[in-house]
């Protein structure tokens, strides 16, 4: 795996004469470095987890201890079949049909909060071509970090989308990588739908959002959101595979963990397809 | 799993029509979860990709007409926007009366039904692209009659099928000779094979009109060939008196295959045409006895170009091939034949299951070791045994 350009730039640099100027760029080196070990331990969950669902950048978000009067809002996505409405791809996101715990799903918040914006922070997550599928086949983001699509096929494979907000199209050859950044957030209504021109059963989704409120689910069906200022939100669910949405207004106090679990059923499906 | 095949089969059984049986059982899907049957469970095969909608689902595979939402759809030109209300399907060329149907037209001309598993010719090319095939009712007017009724004329050879569907394509592209002309997605057969092999003007499948995305009003329906010979969105058909050799005819759809010849190998460039023989694993299941042993069992599917199948066989890692039971019903000539066997216990790890079809010929589904398949150098005809992988727990 190549490092990003910022951890090659702060290498080169490194040659350069006077001790003050090494003093300065050994500290850049250093900053860098721990940044560039910080996308790389980030990268290599979402390759690790790849089966199991994504933590999107999980580790910007720490436990909830509340900081300066925030709350918090954890639970579970959970979906309750109806044996008359199958999901015949249901095996694919729920682990235990008795349970139900759905993962892929993402919940995020609809805000107009003081985060909103671009992270400061980019990172780079990554999407793999793998068995002719893209791991993770569902993804949150914040606007302004990338995506670092491999194909570990053997097979020439190619990354599309045609978004409202940014379009692309690249062919992949094998063992081929491109790293491409969303600048532009689509929310939970508007993913970038990723496929593969030459496979069209490949597909993904990349959600991209303009503020930290998101999570991906996981196996267990859990989500944590974070260090959100109090106030009343609409906190949104999507599962794209599934075509499942939801939706309800919640009360988010200072330090405070509001409990909210998300009961979905083939009632949560559009009456249309989108 | 087995509960769910063992109530298809005593319905089939038990029904006045096998077809109407298996018609009704579409109307309520008998799984909730693809697991859900007691005490057997799924052994999902490793390293496959997620199966989308629009494409056959192998691993939940229990009826033998496909429903509606698995099957799947290519189309080179786009699908093409017309009145479907007015269309109308002209019958042109070397004939002593061209004629023109509507779609009612053609409705009121003897109807038939025709069962048929329709596969793309580059399914199991890859492991993304295992899941083109389905099988259906297809209902229409044979053709062979209209073209009778037509009067074919002296040096008529040669039948071309013309879709509304139309592209500009560049021929010789890059050189001084290039071309670019706008033609109508077409493919074509000898006027031989379009008499005698039950050619099927359709405008229904399993009792529902054709959906835009699959040819309506009318398409093509050739028993036993692969899809890109079932033309869509049927809007001419010409009689000619020479080979017509457009793009799916003459490059594109076209194998390449090394023959053997003593010493030397020859290639052979042939046109797309029958479905060869073929058979696959569709999922693999395990239940466990009360000795805590594990008891596995795989169903799968056959077909061909109706030449018929006379047995499958199955093989674990490098174990005999084993006889698989087919089911008694349904067996009509270009419908696949389901079949399972039962493996027994395996040792926790990783297996190999594949299967092979033999036809009444005695003709084997080569392995990708084979002739057949290793001197192939094109995409298509695919018909590749396709060994599955799966992982036994302990």
């Amino acid at each position: 795996m190549k490092s990003n350009g910022k951890y090659r730039d702060s290498v080169s640099r490194q040659s350069l004469p006077g001790i003050a100027v090494y003093l300065f760029f050994a500290l850049l080196l250093a900053l860098s470095t721990s940044f560039a070990e910080d996308v790389s331990r980030i990268q290599k969950k979402h390759v690790d987890e790849s089966s199991g669902g994504t933590d999107e950048l999980a580790e910007r978000v720490p436990p909830p201890t509340h900081h300066r009067g925030t709350g918090s809002i954890e639970g579970r996505v959970v979906y309750r079949a109806d044996a008359e409405r199958p999901w015949r791809y249901a095996r694919y996101y729920v682990k235990d049909r008795h349970k139900g715990q759905l993962a892929e799903a993402v919940v995020a918040l609809e805000t107009a909060a003081v985060e909103r914006g671009r992270s400061e922070k980019a990172a780079t997550l990554i999407i793999d071509q793998k068995d002719f599928q893209f791991t993770p086949e569902t993804a949150a983001i914040r606007a302004s970090d990338s995506v670092k699509f491999l194909n570990s096929d053997m097979a020439v494979h190619n990354v599309q989308t045609f978004h409202p907000q940014h379009s692309f199209n690249i062919n992949m050859p094998a063992g081929g990588e491109h790293v491409e950044t969303f600048r532009k957030a689509g929310g939970i209504d508007q993913p970038y739908r990723i496929g593969c021109i030459y496979h069209s059963a490949m597909r993904s989704w990349i959600f991209v959002f303009d503020h930290p409120y998101y999570q991906v689910t996981k196996t267990d069906g859990r989500f944590r959101l974070t260090k959100i200022p109090p106030g009343e939100y609409i906190c949104r669910m999507a599962h794209p595979a599934g075509r499942l949405r939801w939706s309800r207004r919640i009360k988010v106090e200072a330090g405070k963990t509001t409990q909210l679990d998300i009961v979905v059923s083939p009632d949560n499906k559009p009456k249309k397809h989108p | 799993m087995a509960r769910q095949l063992q109530t298809r089969r005593e319905a089939l059984k038990a029904g006045s029509t096998a077809i109407a049986a298996a018609v009704a059982h579409l109307a309520k899907p008998g799984f909730a979860f693809p697991t859900e049957d007691p005490g057997e469970e799924l052994l999902p095969f490793l390293d496959m990709p997620r199966t989308p909608p629009n494409r056959l689902d192998w691993e939940t595979l229990d009826t033998w007409i496909t429903p509606a939402d698995q099957v799947f759809s290519v189309q080179h030109y786009g699908v093409p926007e017309f009145d479907a209300g007015q269309a109308k399907l002209d019958i042109t060329g070397l004939v002593e009366r061209p004629q023109s149907f509507t779609l009612d037209q053609l409705k009121v001309l003897p109807k038939k039904e025709q069962l048929m598993t329709l596969e793309c010719s580059g399914n199991g090319s890859s492991k993304g692209f295992m899941n083109a095939v389905y099988n259906g009712k297809w209902i229409g007017t044979p053709l062979a009659p209209i073209l009778k009724a037509c009067g074919l004329k002296t040096g008529a050879k040669e039948v071309v099928f013309f879709g509304h569907d139309t592209k500009e394509e560049t021929l010789r592209k890059g050189t001084k000779r290039e071309l670019t002309v706008k033609v109508s997605f077409g493919r074509s057969m000898s006027l031989e094979d379009a008499l005698n092999l039950n050619v099927l003007l359709a405008y229904e499948r399993n009792g529902e009109p054709l959906e835009k995305r699959n040819g309506a009003p009318i398409r093509l329906i050739v028993p036993g060939w692969y899809g890109i010979a079932n033309v869509k969105w049927l809007k001419r058909i010409e009689i000619r008196d020479s080979r017509y050799m457009g793009r799916f005819m003459g490059r594109d759809y076209v194998t390449v295959r090394g023959e053997r010849r003593g010493d030397e190998v020859v290639f052979v460039e042939s046109s797309i045409t029958r479905m060869r023989l073929k058979s696959v694993v569709a999922r693999i299941t395990q239940r466990s006895g009360q000795d805590g042993a594990h008891s596995l069992k795989a169903y799968g599917a056959a077909w061909d170009d109706g030449t018929g199948i006379q047995k499958v066989q199955v093989k674990c890692d490098e174990g005999k091939w084993q006889d698989a039971m087919l089911d008694a019903t349904p067996r009509d000539k270009f419908c696949w034949t389901f079949f399972s066997i039962d493996l027994g216990s395996m040792e926790p790890g990783k297996h190999t299951v594949v299967s092979r079809a033999i036809d009444v010929k005695g003709r084997v589904q080569p392995s990708a070791q084979d002739d057949e398949i290793a001197l192939k150098k094109t995409y298509w005809e695919a018909n590749q045994q396709w060994p599955r992988e799966i992982e036994v727990s302990a």
